[in-house]
């Protein structure tokens, strides 16, 4: 979330305000907390900008929150989605001066899912889209259980080398084929799900921990 | 097996929006400059 405040250092962020609001054992959020983090921060203008932009774009390709947009996220979650296209703005520079191309578009790192949880809790806390975002919600806590057991490779950690015949069996789109039952599971499991139980889901990934 | 690249041009228009740590190539490849500063103020 590039315009908003991020990281995990203390409360002066979106989600610093739910980490630290957070209970890893219980799983639960102190909702008061949290609350209180983000009235204090003064987000509710970065936060309706972010939010009207990230739809326009679900909306945009996604008329409507059916099979194909659901299928989005949990592609998403499996790094089922290797993308040759983009190279040329989907690289980084690390430490070293080496340019790493990022090319599976996927949950990089530990946190990812928590911190678009934290924004889309601080949205509901601003009463903006509640629905909508609920229902994008609970496809990205379906993207954290299937990233939680594929636990995807990012394009540079394929062995041999980043290329599209180098993608784990486990990100291949037939691997979904031969695991119904689960993507059926995780499906139920948040169909009527209360934003305080995808808490206790995506709350879980910042120390990359099961959502189970 | 489903057409992918309509969900990877969702996330890339997505990831482009929201990632802060890409920087940009040229026609070659090669980093632009004005990116590699600003990568390097931020490190």
């Amino acid at each position: 979330m590039a315009e908003l405040k991020v990281g995990l250092w203390g409360d002066s962020s979106i989600d610093g305000s739910f980490y630290t609001s957070y209970n890893p054992d219980l799983r639960t959020l102190d909702y008061a907390s949290f609350k209180k983090k983000i009235k204090n921060g003064n987000y509710k203008v970065e936060i309706e900008s972010l939010s009207s932009r990230q739809l326009d774009i679900i909306h945009r390709h996604f008329p409507q929150y059916d099979n194909t947009f659901r299928d989005t996220f949990e592609y998403f979650g499996q790094g089922a989605l290797y993308d040759e296209d983009h190279d040329y703005q989907r690289t980084v520079l690390n430490r070293t001066g080496d340019l790493i191309k990022y090319r599976v578009h996927m949950g990089d790192g530990p946190g990812i899912y928590g911190r678009w949880h934290a924004f889309i809790r601080a949205a509901m806390f601003y009463n903006i889209n509640i629905t909508e975002w609920l229902t994008i919600d609970k496809a990205l806590a379906v993207a954290y259980m299937i990233h939680f057991k594929v636990a995807p490779m990012q394009s540079f950690e394929f062995t041999g080398r980043d290329s599209p015949e180098n993608i784990p069996d486990e990100q291949k789109p037939s691997w979904r084929e031969n695991n119904i039952a689960f993507l059926q599971e995780c499906r139920s499991r948040v169909s009527n799900a209360s934003v305080e139980t995808l808490d206790g889901i995506l709350g879980q990934s910042f120390r990359a921990a099961s959502p189970d | 097996m489903d057409n992918i690249s309509k969900f990877t041009n969702f996330w890339y228009e997505f990831d482009d929006m929201s990632n802060p740590g890409f920087v940009l190539l040229d026609e070659n490849g090669k980093l632009v400059m004005e990116e590699a500063k600003k990568a390097q103020n931020t490190a």
